[in-house]
């Protein structure tokens, strides 16, 4: 008897004809990591959703599930509460109370468990976690890694056997998306819990996981250990799939497609192997060539000094009187038509910085200049036409009950001189004609990015600033996304944004910088700003630095190694 | 962290401050509310997190409003000092008006002190007694309200970028854009309400009868307290059933004067105010030597 058994299962939403979820057959043991990944509307949330019946989702169910042997609908209440827990995605809405105490105590309560049992088990987890001094907080003061965290504890709080993670780190910097993976792989190593998280953060979760379920369309194509993928047994040309994997694996997949460095090396998953793997193929060509690899891209791609379109100048800013400065006397200029991406930790004041570029905050000393214009003196009108703002969340940006009314209500306010054709412009452009009807609030979330950018471009502004756009996307999105800002750009748009997604930046980027203690490093380039960096760096880079220290990302350690070949 | 007296067992806290306010509410004597108001004042000095001097002001500037209004209302009395706008001002009327503004304040500010002494949750563990579903709800209101208000400062922000910004433009404008903010506050809200269920849910909530994780413990100092207050307390009011601690304003104002039973009175009096500062000093000396 498996501790998880899906057979033949199949799920369809009320009112849909497409099955969500098709023949899914899948046995978990006692104890695995399993790590579900995927394209955004492959099912993995829903898969995840029918193994927790409490919050299980209303359609056609077919086939079965059995936990512990027992089929699921059968379960006692109490059993099926405690032993599968669920973290959802946002850290912010799984918050109930206002301390870290009473939000922990919460889910112990609920069983009516003794004062007595609660005090020691919380005391015990919070030691595990390191919490004890954040018990008295109020939440809302809390990171979003630490509120996480805290999601997590609340629900192991009950003891549960089997732990269902739904996308956890989607939400969080890079550097708490690290702690918070290497806790619960803590947790499936010491405790020996059972877990299955879907998260679209390869480099960090593939090496830990023992299985890896691929899913798409509904359907689990592809299910296999990590280390099967070393031994090349996996499809892995298969275009879509590649995309999902970490990005060392992906590159030494693409160097080796002709499979010639089979004998060379395994496939490496991580940092560790894919420098070993790369040494290895190093030692295979000569010093010469060796010599004049380290000096490939060290120079500068020379461009014409453009003029710049933003200038702040001297720009410092704090909440309250008594606050910290948020940014100190920063001077910055941004060139006309580039991408600029502003780099850094959660809570360093990147979204404040961008809020003060778009003029809808005004700092306390110095000013911002559009064009040599002072944006606190452009009448809102003007300035909508000249800057367009994006918020991290897109829902802030949406009033209508369709998206086609939410865009011809902003066209008619702003895009008067356009008329219907720049209307039927964008949405060729962002490809919503199927989606005309639909809610705003029903598209999945790199949609709702697109349209609240397009709601921003309505007005055809030349200075578009983004808020963490790629935030949860997955790889293929991102992708997309990334193609369509290189066409934005190349129809003379400026854009900042700001960004945890360091792969992200050094692909698409023109300039990036590290904003840290209200200040903004230098602006550099991508490659020469990253091959600076230590921690603060591409997967890519890591792996290679020693042999191409200017190397930033797969595609140009790929097209330096063809061209040596050659 | 709670020190001196807001270690006190909630229970016990809400009966002292139960008494200081029939007391400020009932009490004329002008000895025994400068006695409350001094009590309340310096307890609330020796608190981490003591009002601030904007604080204490309003408070006054409110007291003395009422002053003003009383003055300018009331001509009852038979002493009159002087006419003032065709009415006659009567020392009675002002003394009636010093006594009101000096309760309110009282009243006001020792409430400050009530709710520093039993906080929000201790105040919730009681009332969880008589309605438990009602508590739990307003915790996470307490908690929601702050939420809100972060989201609504964030929609502005965002919109204000869309020209909707309820600080310019025609009133007309600013109604309709206030609105749209509101909407999208609720929009929001409600999706996001989903998934706050749905984690409630996941942790078992409804499955059993919940129990409650903050139980305040009767400590043997809570004991003797409340022992010290109902005995002091009763004896306060059994003096004030007595006539002692009031004095008679209209029609005509009788003296200040105390009799040597009213001295003993006040000591009693004094006594029970006391007390929290006793609770503190203990705290304090702990320290000290």
């Amino acid at each position: 008897m498996a501790f998880l058994e899906i057979e033949n299962f199949c799920f369809t939403y009320p009112l849909e004809h497409k099955k969500a979820l098709s023949n899914i057959d899948l046995r978990v043991e006692q104890g695995d990591f399993i790590l579900i990944c995927g394209d955004s509307a492959s099912g993995k949330t829903t898969l995840l959703r029918n193994l927790k019946r409490e919050i299980s989702p209303v359609g056609e169910k077919k086939g079965e599930i059995r936990y512990k042997g027992i089929k699921l609908e059968n379960i006692e209440d109490t059993s099926s509460a405690k032993e599968i827990g669920f973290v959802f995605q946002e850290p912010e809405n799984q918050i109930l109370m206002d301390t870290v105490l009473h939000e922990l105590a919460f889910s112990l309560e609920n069983f009516g468990y003794s004062s007595f049992e609660i005090k020691k088990r919380i005391g015990e987890m919070s030691s595990f976690f390191g919490l004890g001094d954040y018990l008295d907080n109020p939440i809302r003061e809390l990171s979003g890694g630490q509120k996480q965290l805290i999601n997590l504890c609340s629900v192991l709080l009950l003891r549960p056997e089997l732990l269902l993670l739904d996308e956890p780190t989607a939400q969080l910097d890079p550097v708490m998306a690290n702690d918070f993976i290497k806790m619960i792989f803590q947790l499936n190593q010491e405790f020996s819990l059972t877990v299955m998280m879907s998260e679209h953060r390869m480099d960090l979760v593939f090496p830990y996981a023992d299985r890896v379920l691929w899913m798409h369309e509904g359907e689990i194509q592809f299910s296999f250990q990590p280390k099967e993928m070393q031994n090349s047994l996996l499809p892995c040309s298969h275009y879509h799939f590649q995309k999902f994997l970490p990005t060392v694996t992906q590159m030494f997949i693409k160097m080796n497609h002709k499979n010639e460095f089979q004998h060379i090396f395994k496939i490496p998953l991580t940092v560790r192997e894919g420098r070993k793997a790369f040494e290895k193929l190093v030692d295979q060509i000569s010093i010469r060539e060796r010599e004049s690899l380290t000096l490939v891209n060290a120079k500068k791609t020379s461009r014409k000094e453009k003029d710049s379109i933003l200038f702040c100048d001297e720009m410092s800013f704090q909440y309250a009187r008594k606050k910290n400065y948020i940014i100190k006397e920063l001077s910055l200029k941004i060139r006309e038509g580039e991408v600029l991406t502003i780099l850094g930790g959660n809570g360093a004041g990147k979204s404040t910085f961008l809020q003060l570029l778009a003029g809808i905050l005004y700092p306390q000393e110095g000013r911002v200049y559009y064009k040599g214009e002072r944006i606190d003196k452009l009448a809102p009108r003007e300035r909508v036409k000249k800057i367009g703002y994006v918020a991290q969340t897109p829902l802030l940006h949406f009033t209508k009950d369709t998206i086609l009314d939410e865009l011809t209500d902003v066209s008619r306010k702003f895009g008067d001189d356009l008329g219907d054709k720049s209307l039927g412009e964008i949405i060729q452009l962002f490809h919503f004609d199927e989606i005309l009807k639909k809610h705003p609030y029903d598209i999945s979330g790199g949609q709702q990015q697109k349209l609240a950018i397009a709601l921003a471009l309505i007005p055809n502004p030349n200075f578009l600033i983004l808020d963490e756009p790629t935030k949860g996307m997955d790889p293929l999105g991102r992708e997309k996304f990334g193609e369509f800002l290189q066409g934005l750009k190349e129809k003379g748009k400026t854009i900042v944004m700001a960004s945890h997604d360091i792969e992200f930046a050094a692909k698409y980027a023109n300039r990036c910088g590290l904003l840290s203690r209200g200040e903004i490093t230098e602006l550099k380039e991508p490659k020469l700003f990253f091959s600076s960096n230590y921690f603060y760096t591409t997967t890519v880079h890591r792996v290679v630095r020693d042999f191409l220290p200017f190397v930033v990302i797969g595609e140009e350690v790929l097209k330096t190694w063809e061209f040596q070949n050659k | 962290m709670d020190k001196g007296f807001s270690r006190i067992h909630p229970l016990v806290g809400s009966i002292y401050y139960c008494f200081i306010f029939s007391f400020a509410l009932f009490f004329s004597h002008f000895y025994y509310l400068t006695l409350l108001i001094f009590f309340v004042f310096w307890f609330d000095f020796f608190q981490e997190n003591r009002m601030s001097m904007k604080m204490w002001s309003f408070y006054i500037w409110m007291a003395m409003f009422v002053f003003a209004i009383n003055l300018l209302m009331n001509d009852a009395g038979d002493t009159v000092l002087f006419r003032f706008f065709e009415r006659d001002v009567t020392l009675e009327s002002i003394t009636y008006g010093a006594r009101m503004s000096l309760s309110l304040l009282t009243m006001l500010t020792s409430f400050v002190c009530y709710q520093k002494v039993v906080n929000p949750h201790k105040f919730m563990y009681l009332s969880s007694f008589i309605l438990p579903k009602l508590s739990l709800l307003m915790m996470m209101v307490m908690g929601f309200v702050s939420l809100l208000k972060e989201r609504i400062h964030q929609i502005s922000l965002v919109q204000r970028t869309m020209g909707v910004d309820v600080k310019t433009g025609p009133l007309t404008k600013r109604i309709k854009d206030g609105m749209k903010i509101l909407q999208i506050l609720i929009g929001w809200s409600l999706e996001e309400a989903v998934c706050t269920a749905n984690s409630m849910k996941a942790r078992g909530y409804g499955v059993s009868k919940r129990s409650s994780y903050f139980e305040y413990r009767f400590r043997q100092n809570d004991y003797f307290l409340l022992l010290e207050i109902v005995f002091l307390g009763g004896l306060i009011w059994f003096g004030f059933s007595r006539g002692y601690g009031i004095i008679t304003i209209y029609p005509q104002l009788s003296g200040l004067k105390l009799e040597p039973t009213g001295w003993i009175y006040l000591v009693v009096f004094s006594l029970f105010l006391f007390i929290p500062l006793f609770e503190e000093g203990k705290e304090f000396l702990k320290w000290r030597f």
